[in-house]
């Protein structure tokens, strides 16, 4: 018996994964695989039960959980295939391999594969911290993953470092459960996450931020039983003698920002961006390798769902495209960082199509100008009331704007 | 005549909206710097009495699961975020829910309901 190929096969089972599969379909694709290592799709929504997802793209303010439901119930709608508990070990030449208590290892082949796996947080190994290693020291992530679907709470009285997203979230979450949150240290002079979440869950709830602060000692033995927390010069970030202060704590999380899961990318030898950590993508969010399609935060960490959704829809169907041998193949061109970027997704641009660029900001500034340049030509500018690196910005560049140009820039002024 | 620069916080464009008027009254006498109907509508509330949806989790029995996510269907006054917390956690449900499904209508008088907000099987 001739073994199946599959027209897409999609690496994870996040709203990524989900919105790609659907994508596919919807753009004529056949046979088409999720594999998610989980017992359940929806990836790191169904631990997010705080609300904020889908304004954009269902107009309505809903949880994690009902975002994801949503797409759930789109992939049953259809004859999507879906493997769960099913780790991809290896992505190959037009295949994957996975391992599951079924089937054990196996190997998949797909026209085209669409990578979704989403994010992992970094950890104090990653950070550095110094001190004892005692219990109580969590990634934010990981005790909202306790708290929210394992009814386990984490601790009393909470020190939580890092202001990313997850970090402030879960500072609202810990106070609404019982415990005290005494502090988020920041080492920036600004918060990583987004400026609602700074007013929902600290403001709302009374919670110090101390910006251009530091964990400088971890203090307990068995048990966390306090940290240090310091002043830091804003420009070295070197903590400031003399500033130290003891917390008395049992809990420390760790919210220290997000990197891209690419192991299997690295090993497939498709190219990495050293900025976002994620594989560079054109407009179809195709990698280096013409086959292998990625979406979601496995490129570049996003902090609005709605934007995940919106890429992998057209990451599925450039896949599905790709695979029916439809999608146009032409020279490309790169879009460059200028003025206070940080980085753009897409690294590459196929000029014969429009493009939708995302980009950051290196750092937070009032009233600023974004300009957009095809080669040496302004081709687009907008005023901007503020830019912060935690909202992420983007701009759309039209066919007509980049015939016979060699690059297109994006600064802010 | 109070004025206030409120951050919208129902998306991430994070706009700063000036309002004055009375709070206490409850008039508004001007509303600036929103860039949707969802933000006035926002500032203005909270301008008057701020009002957030509350989202946590309440125990199952008898499922796979320990917990099934929950939330208000509607914002509710924000001052009651921790006794409403309270009353969540006195609830368990049991059963098959799926999101938006009711657990308690006319939670403590809001007017909003409490639904499920995850799915249970
Ligand atoms: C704590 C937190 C709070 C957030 N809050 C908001 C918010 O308020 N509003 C908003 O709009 N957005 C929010 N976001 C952002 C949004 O949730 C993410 O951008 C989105 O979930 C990214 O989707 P994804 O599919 O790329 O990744 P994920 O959701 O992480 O999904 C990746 C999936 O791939 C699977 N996987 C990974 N590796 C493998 C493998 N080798 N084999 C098989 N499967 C694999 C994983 O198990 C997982 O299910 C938040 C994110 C976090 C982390
Ligand atoms: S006013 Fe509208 S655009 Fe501005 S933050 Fe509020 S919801 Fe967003």
């Amino acid at each position: 018996m001739a073994e199946k190929i599959y027209d897409v096969i999609v690496v994870g089972g996040g709203p990524a994964g989900l919105a790609a599969a659907v994508g596919a379909k919807e753009a004529g694709a056949k046979d088409v695989l999720i594999v998610e290592r989980d017992v359940s799709l929806g990836g790191i929504l169904q631990q997010c039960i705080h609300p904020g997802f889908g304004l954009k793209y269902f107009n309505e303010e809903l949880s994690g959980p009902e975002y994801a439901y949503r797409f759930i119930e789109k992939v049953k709608a259809t004859d999507i295939e879906v493997k769960l508990d099913t780790m991809v070990l290896e992505v190959g030449d037009h295949c994957v391999v996975g391992i599951n208590p079924k089937d054990g290892l196996f190997t998949a082949q797909g026209k085209s594969i669409v990578l979704a796996m989403g994010c992992r947080e970094r950890t104090r190994g990653a950070i550095m911290t110094p001190g004892t290693r005692p219990a109580g020291v969590y990634t934010a992530g990981a005790a909202q993953r306790l708290v929210n679907r394992q009814n386990m709470m984490v601790g009393k009285k909470v020190v939580i470092l890092g202001s990313g997203d997850i970090g402030m979230i879960m500072a609202r979450r810990m106070t609404l459960e019982g415990a005290k949150v005494l502090a988020v240290a920041e080492l920036m002079d600004y918060t990583a996450g987004l400026t609602r979440n700074r007013v929902q869950c600290l403001d709302d709830f009374g919670i110090p931020l101390l910006l251009s602060h530091t964990i400088v000692q971890i203090k307990g033995n068995k048990r966390l039983e306090g940290v240090v927390i310091a002043a830091v010069d804003p420009a070295t970030k070197k903590p400031i003698p003399g500033t130290e202060e003891l917390y008395e704590c049992d809990t420390l999380l760790l919210s220290c920002g997000l990197i891209p899961e690419n192991e299997l990318t690295k090993e497939a030898g498709i190219k990495i961006n050293p900025i976002t950590s994620g594989p560079e993508v054109n407009q179809f969010m195709q990698t280096s390798e013409e086959y292998v399609f990625a979406c979601g935060n496995v490129v570049h960490v996003n902090d609005l769902v709605d934007n995940v959704t919106d890429e992998s829809i057209r990451a599925g169907q450039y896949a599905a495209q790709y695979a029916q041998g439809t999608l146009p193949k032409a020279a490309e061109i790169p879009s460059v960082t200028g003025n206070n970027v940080r980085y753009i997704c897409p690294q590459r641009i196929c000029p014969d199509a429009p493009a939708k660029l995302f980009f950051r900001a290196a750092a937070p500034k009032l009233g600023v100008t974004m300009k957009v340049y095809a080669d040496d030509k302004e081709i687009f500018s907008k005023k901007l009331i503020k830019i912060n690196p935690g909202e992420m910005e983007h701009v759309e560049v039209k066919p007509e704007d980049m015939k016979g140009v060699s690059a297109i820039k994006i600064e802010v002024v | 005549m109070v004025t206030k620069d409120i951050i919208c916080i129902t998306c991430p464009q994070g706009c700063i909206i000036k309002v004055s008027g009375d709070p206490a009254k409850g008039e508004i006498a001007s509303c600036e710097g929103f860039k949707c109907k969802r933000g006035k509508v926002y500032a203005e509330n909270e301008f008057i009495r701020p009002l957030r949806i509350l989202t946590s989790s309440v125990k199952t029995s008898g499922a796979a699961v320990p917990l099934v996510a929950v939330r208000t269907s509607a914002p509710i006054p924000k001052e009651m975020q921790m006794e409403a917390m309270e009353e969540v956690k006195k609830i368990t449900v049991s059963g098959k829910l799926v999101p938006g499904d009711v657990i308690v209508k006319n939670f403590m008088g809001t007017g909003a309901d409490l639904v499920a907000s995850g799915r249970l099987d």
